[in-house]
């Protein structure tokens, strides 16, 4: 999956999150009415889309949302 | 020959917790905390009113709906005991007046102790050291909630769950038991016991004379997801059952979403997939016991059905089983 496609299919998970509001170097916890459920959001994403289980620590130590693709990328298997 | 366990009592206190209420102490929208959640309604014991209390209603009213039963084993599962000793289940033989040749057990487990205590009872069956075990379960977690955590109190719920358990002539039940401790602290009650003893600071600040419930819940959701899928595969493989021969799927009602993300990861359709999380919350140790009552009640659940329950949680423990209902 190609950053654009990441950032696309991760919007479409936030309800009401207009179309082009998540950039890759948007700050996701910036991101309007920011809360612990939207990390959830996040690690389920990923899980279901990559069969990769994020934990709190692995969040982190990401800041923006190139950050999470990077690690998706590699954490996924060679 | 596997195990029986047909016969099922509740008790609830009386007092409920709304979302209209949360709202309105904590100044947000009910909309919010269901979406969070999945949960409307939760219960709450009274201030003097302990989980041995729940559970004694409950099987209070399991016995009389079941005169006669010769109990050889009452096993209590909570992480909400009277005294650190005696053993509450001591205290409920009494209680209850069973006799003084009943063995007694506490079981100190929270989310998976349905499925642990499912386990010991197998083992107490099949060795032959009982022929009808009574299962209580009961926690009382929402007095170690402190009184700002919004995510918490829209979480938790107290019940009690009493149930009889004996053989059947169904085959021999597979279990799937497992621990992670290095996850311990992601969910424990702190100011509790020994390791981390209440100071004054702790009382002052907190008012929570049995401990603070202290919950990493992004960790426990990834333990959840790491954990609940293998789970289940090495259940299905343990017992020889197919995946779709499994007719009710009866998880934890740990919360709403982590329940649906689960329920999507393992691409179970939602029509085998039971929860009642939204009218009871999650009751700890009671939940699959009690989701198991309301799916016989509202018929969803039927004799001859295959159900496979699995807890996980606080420990981090997990445990599942197949039950042939």
């Amino acid at each position: 999956m190609l950053l654009e496609e990441f950032i696309s299919k991760l919007e479409g998970e936030f309800d009401d999150m207009p179309k082009g509001t998540l950039q890759p170097d948007t700050d996701y916890r910036s991101i309007k009415g920011w809360s612990s459920m939207h990390a959830l959001i996040i690690i389920a994403f990923v899980d279901i889309n990559f069969n990769i289980t994020l934990n709190g620590s692995d969040l982190k130590a990401t800041k923006t949302v190139s950050d999470l693709y990077n690690l998706v990328q590699q954490k996924r298997p060679a | 020959m596997g195990l029986s366990l047909d016969k099922l009592s509740i008790h609830l206190p009386s007092q409920v917790l709304t979302n209209e209420m949360l709202a309105k102490e904590f100044k947000t929208d009910t909309a919010d905390i269901f979406k969070r959640t999945g949960i409307e309604t939760r219960y709450l014991s009274a201030k003097n009113e302990t989980a041995s209390d729940l559970a004694y209603q409950a099987a209070k009213k399991l016995l009389s709906e079941n005169p006669g039963k010769k109990i050889d084993f009452l096993i209590f599962c909570s992480d909400c005991f009277d005294y650190i000793a005696p053993a509450t289940s001591c205290i409920l033989q009494d209680r209850l007046s069973l006799p003084q040749n009943t063995g007694c057990i506490d079981l100190p487990y929270g989310c998976s102790g349905f499925v642990y205590g499912l386990g010991i009872a197998n083992g107490l069956l099949h060795s032959g050291m009982a022929e009808t075990i009574l299962f209580l379960t009961c926690d009382t977690s929402t007095k170690t909630l402190h009184p700002e955590n919004l995510e918490q109190r829209s979480l938790f719920s107290d019940a009690a769950v009493a149930m009889l358990i004996t053989k059947n002539n169904s085959p021999i039940n597979s279990f799937v038991f497992g621990s992670d401790g290095s996850g311990a602290l992601d969910l424990y009650i702190e100011g509790s016991a020994f390791r981390k003893p209440q100071d004054d600071n702790f009382k002052r600040e907190t008012g929570l004379p049995y401990g603070q419930m202290v919950m990493n819940g992004t960790n426990v959701f990834s333990f959840a997801l790491r954990t609940v899928p293998p789970m289940i595969n090495d259940t299905l493989k343990k017992s020889g059952i197919a995946f779709d021969e499994i007719d009710l799927f009866v998880f934890h009602q740990a919360n709403g979403f982590l329940l649906e993300t689960l329920r999507k990861k393992m691409n179970i359709p939602k029509e085998k997939f039971y929860t009642n999380l939204k009218d009871y919350g999650n009751t700890v140790a009671s939940s699959i016991p009690l989701a198991l009552y309301t799916a016989e009640q509202e018929k969803v659940l039927k004799k001859g059905m295959k159900v496979l329950v699995a807890g996980f949680g606080v420990g981090n423990s997990w445990g599942a089983t197949i039950i042939n209902y």
